[in-house]
C-alpha cells in the first residue's frame, strides 16, 4: 500500500506483488516499478506495524509505504 | 474511575467549535475533575513560494492510526493521573483558520493535565500516519512534512 506523496507519485494506492521473500525484495520490485520513489522518504509497516530492518515476508502480508507524517 | 473508552478519532472535516464546547460541557457532571488541559491544531495560511497555503487535506492509513492512537492513549493514562482524555483529528479538506485537531484532558490537578497534553500532542505528530496535502489558490498543492 502507498499513501500520501508516494500515491500520488505512483498514480495508485494499492499494488500487489508475488514472489517477496522479504521487504527488501518487495522494496526492489516497487522501485523498479516506480523510479520515481526512489528519491522519496519513507517509513514501511508490516501488518500495521512500523519495520526498521528487512523482514522476511508471507504471502498475503499486508505492508505499507509510509511518507513522512504531518498530523496536526 | 478512568474513562478508557474507544470513540472514533476521525472526524470528516474541521472540528467544529460547537464540538468543543460540547465536550467541555459534558464534563461538568465529573466533579474529581480539578484541571482541564486543552490543545487545538489549526491550518496556516503558511504561503509558498509566494502561493498562500487554502486548506489541507488530510489523509490517513486508518487501521494503523486508530492502533497509533490507541497506543498513546493507553500510555498517556499509565504515565498521568488523568480521569479522561479525548482526541479528534479532522479527515478530507479543512481551511485555513480552522480547527483540525483536538486534544482534551482533564485530571484532579494541574500539572497532569499539562504535561499529558503535551505529551498526546508530540505523539501524534511524530507517530500516528496522517498526511496533509497543503492545496493552493491556483489548485497545485505540496505535501506537508510535521517539523
Amino acid at each position: 500500500m502507498l499513501f500520501g506523496s508516494l500515491a500520488d507519485l505512483a498514480g495508485k494506492s494499492e499494488l500487489w506483488f508475488s514472489n517477496c521473500q522479504d521487504i527488501q525484495s518487495l522494496k526492489d520490485k516497487l522501485l523498479n516499478e516506480f523510479p520515481e520513489l526512489r528519491n522519496s522518504k519513507f517509513l514501511i509497516s508490516v501488518d500495521k506495524k512500523l519495520v526498521k530492518d528487512n523482514h522476511q515476508l508471507q504471502p498475503g502480508t499486508e505492508v505499507a509505504f509510509l511518507p513522512p507524517f504531518a498530523g496536526g | 474511575m478512568k474513562e478508557k473508552k474507544r470513540h472514533n478519532v476521525f472526524v470528516k472535516g474541521s472540528i467544529s467549535p460547537q464540538l468543543i464546547a460540547d465536550s467541555i460541557a459534558k464534563h461538568s457532571t465529573k466533579t474529581t475533575i480539578g484541571a482541564h488541559d486543552i490543545f487545538l491544531g489549526q491550518v496556516r495560511a503558511d504561503v509558498i513560494e509566494n502561493k498562500n497555503v487554502l486548506a489541507i487535506d488530510y489523509s490517513t492509513y486508518e487501521e494503523m492510526a486508530e492502533e497509533k492512537f490507541h497506543e498513546i492513549r493507553e500510555a498517556a493514562f499509565s504515565k498521568f493521573d488523568l480521569t479522561c482524555m479525548h482526541i479528534y483529528h479532522s479527515i478530507g479538506k479543512v481551511k485555513a483558520g480552522e480547527i483540525c485537531l483536538f486534544v482534551f484532558v482533564s485530571s484532579k490537578h494541574r500539572a497532569s493535565a499539562f504535561d499529558a497534553c503535551r505529551y498526546i500532542v508530540e505523539e501524534i505528530k511524530a507517530n500516528v500516519p496522517i498526511w496533509g496535502k497543503e492545496i493552493f489558490e491556483d489548485e497545485t498543492f505540496v505535501w506537508k512534512e510535521n517539523k
